[in-house]
């Protein structure tokens, strides 16, 4: 037992987070359980108590949310939803999805391989292929599936993948489930992949994301794809955030940097751009034709639900005949970023939609994610373990559906927050 | 019931740094799981300590220690992290002696000495370590990034020799600075010390920097463990 005065002294919120409670050994898993709940009825009192909080509207600009503490907040602005081209809550969509519902009923009722495959699905997959420019897709159920089924599908014990050190968890996961060697390098630095890919020998893959979702800077594509092809490694990419925004006509980084054919292994989702559920991946022939025999995580998952396709499949047309929507998008990316910038607010190296907003300080990140739902601003603070120590930020996701004056009204709260918050500017 | 003993920092400085977790577990006994960064990523640790007040009077300490799984269920509270330490190395014989007679820390046996200086601006930190005085061990800078803020973190600590396995059970409070800016650098010598440690598989960059002023460590028990162990790198 320790003395009643270092018990005294002990602050469980303030020195715990969620990576303290990962790992624990002994004789009782329980051990590990009860301790993180034991912190956690302090973290959540302590300012946690702000996350998992159900809308009750739609993810428009303007959100409703039943707050933890009771309370009913109408007319928050947000800032937080992955609802890039505002699909997730427009009629085009959500009609085609309604109708499909009327036609197909609510769910799938089966895995893609034997009682799952809807005419709908072929039709978006094959939607998604032409607008990609790529042989053939094949979908997942989530993101995270189309991740981790792609990775394991293709790579096996005794291969090598190197992944970017901020990689999203569902390329971890996919590396770890394929059991073959997982090599990280620092995050775009194609001079630690170079010396870390020199002599492996094998078959490698290398794994890098569009847009990386915390930081919201593009990847290093063109240094990343000529090392790469250097060490006869193979490519893939994760345009979750890039994919229907980035690039000339939307088809993602790769387009951006015209560089469509060097990547092998192409992976996006619906749930960002196209405001609904689901991932993809896409290529030539011969890899989604493997992939469909082999990623586990689609062939023993029931398919996406009819429904959700239909949606999806709406807001892919929708925008393909209407890219003033992605330029409107951009338009107001370059707008708040500018006067976040001119405010002195640290938005590190983000070039797109996704818009970190630096605190630095764990400790007062929770006080200034009130404060600003106080102004009506709903932002979700992240911090330690999903990005670095001391590196503790909201993660801001810009709308094309945003007009000037929300954006406007964003910039200076934001600055007047952080500022009231003692904390410091462009450092 | 084992008295608290304290000991008083006036400068400490911690570089965490990744190695692959195949490499961390040639170290790990039996029973201790090294706690990984990422998937195959574990954490090695190189801390520099000037004690100002001790019962071993001042002196200065350099340890290489992995981080590894806690142990739960033994004490009340839920520790902050555990360590291994792998290989300790003290600038005084009374500082070596104390700490193997009370806490059986595994102990390079010559003495070494710490030159710690602070940069012009004051925001980073340099530790030297030197062995009889002109052999140089380690080189480690640690930057200071944001604010300095209260630390109050309790560790565990697995070690062992002849007479069984142990774990220790111990605080630490002070002004903590921490960050993975990964601004910090590393200087490893080739040097006897490290005769037990393959420094080819470090990664030279830090992954995370500590610097600890005006801190207290409070050395509060050593539970006896079950399953004994033997340290590979017990020198």
């Amino acid at each position: 037992m320790l003395s009643e005065t270092t018990v005294r002294n002990f602050h469980p919120f303030t020195n715990y987070d969620f990576s303290n409670f990962y790992f624990g050994s002994g004789d009782d898993v329980y051990d590990t359980i009860r301790s993180f709940n034991q912190w956690w009825d302090e973290a959540f009192a302590g300012g946690y108590h702000i996350y998992r909080e159900p809308f009750t509207s739609a993810p428009g600009t303007h959100i409703s949310i039943r707050s933890n503490k009771g309370k009913q907040l109408d007319g928050l602005l947000n800032y937080s939803s992955y609802n890039y081209l505002g699909m997730a809550n427009s009629p085009v969509v959500t009609e085609a999805a309604i109708r499909a519902v009327e036609k197909y009923g609510l769910g799938a009722s089966g895995g893609p391989n034997l009682s799952g495959m809807f005419d709908i699905h072929r039709e978006l997959e094959a939607s998604i292929a032409a607008y990609k420019k790529k042989e053939a897709c094949t979908t997942f159920n989530s993101g995270y599936a189309a991740n981790i089924g792609i990775i394991s599908g293709i790579m096996r014990s005794g291969d090598t993948i190197f992944l970017d050190q901020y990689s999203h968890a569902s390329i971890i996961d996919g590396a770890i489930l394929s059991k073959a060697k997982t090599v990280f390098f620092r995050h775009n630095n194609a001079a630690d992949l170079d010396r870390k890919l020199a002599g492996t020998t094998g078959r490698k893959l290398v794994i890098v994301e569009g847009v990386y979702s915390m930081d919201g800077d593009f990847c290093n594509l063109p240094e990343i794809v000529e090392v790469s092809k250097k060490h006869g490694a193979r490519i893939m990419i994760d345009e979750a955030h890039s994919a229907f925004v980035a690039g000339e006509n939307g088809r993602g980084v790769v387009e951006h940097f015209g560089l469509e054919d060097a990547v092998d292994f192409h992976m996006g989702t619906f749930s960002k751009a196209l405001g609904g559920l689901g991932g993809y991946a896409c290529g030539d022939r011969e890899f989604v034709l493997y992939l469909e025999a082999y990623a586990r995580s689609r062939f023993f998952s029931c398919t996406l639900p009819p429904a959700v396709s239909a949606g999806v499949l709406a807001a892919l047309h929708h925008i393909e005949a209407n890219p003033e929507i992605r330029l409107q998008l951009w338009r107001n990316v370059h707008y708040l970023q500018n006067r976040l910038k001119e405010a002195g607010v640290d938005t590190g190296q983000s070039r797109s939609q996704v818009i970190p907003i630096m605190v630095y300080e764990d400790a007062k990140v929770f006080g200034i994610a009130e404060s600003l739902r106080a102004e009506g601003i709903f932002l979700q603070p992240v911090n330690y373990p999903a990005v670095s120590k001391g590196k503790a930020r909201f993660r801001l996701s810009v709308s094309a559906s945003h007009t000037i004056d929300q954006l406007e009204y964003a910039a200076q709260t934001i600055a007047n927050v952080l500022k009231e918050a003692g904390i410091p500017c462009n450092r | 019931m084992q008295q608290v003993v304290q000991y008083h920092i006036s400068k400490g400085i911690n570089g965490i740094f990744e190695i692959p977790t195949e490499a961390a577990r040639q170290y790990l006994p039996a029973g201790i799981e090294p706690v990984e960064a990422n998937h195959g990523v574990s954490l090695i640790g190189i801390t520099m300590f000037d004690f100002s007040e001790s019962p071993a009077g001042p002196y200065q300490e350099l340890v290489v220690s992995l981080y590894a799984v806690p142990r739960l269920g033994i004490m009340e509270q839920h520790p902050h992290a555990a360590v291994y330490p792998i290989v300790v190395a003290s600038s005084s014989r009374e500082a070596r002696d104390h700490a193997i007679d009370l806490w059986r820390l595994p102990h390079f046996m010559e003495d070494i000495g710490i030159e710690f200086t602070p940069s012009a601006d004051g925001r980073s930190m340099t530790g030297k370590v030197y062995c009889h005085k002109d052999e140089p061990v380690v080189q480690l800078t640690v930057s200071q990034t944001g604010a300095w803020a209260p630390m109050y973190q309790l560790y565990q600590s697995f070690q062992g020799d002849e007479s069984g396995s142990y774990m220790g059970i111990m605080d630490m409070r002070g002004q903590l600075s921490e960050h993975e800016e990964g601004t910090g650098n590393i200087r490893l010598h080739d040097h006897r010390f490290f005769r037990h440690v393959d420094l080819s598989v470090i990664e030279p960059r830090p992954y995370r920097e500590m610097w600890l002023k005006a801190g207290v460590e409070s050395y509060h028990r050593l539970v006896s463990l079950e399953k004994p162990y033997k340290n590979p790198a017990k020198i």
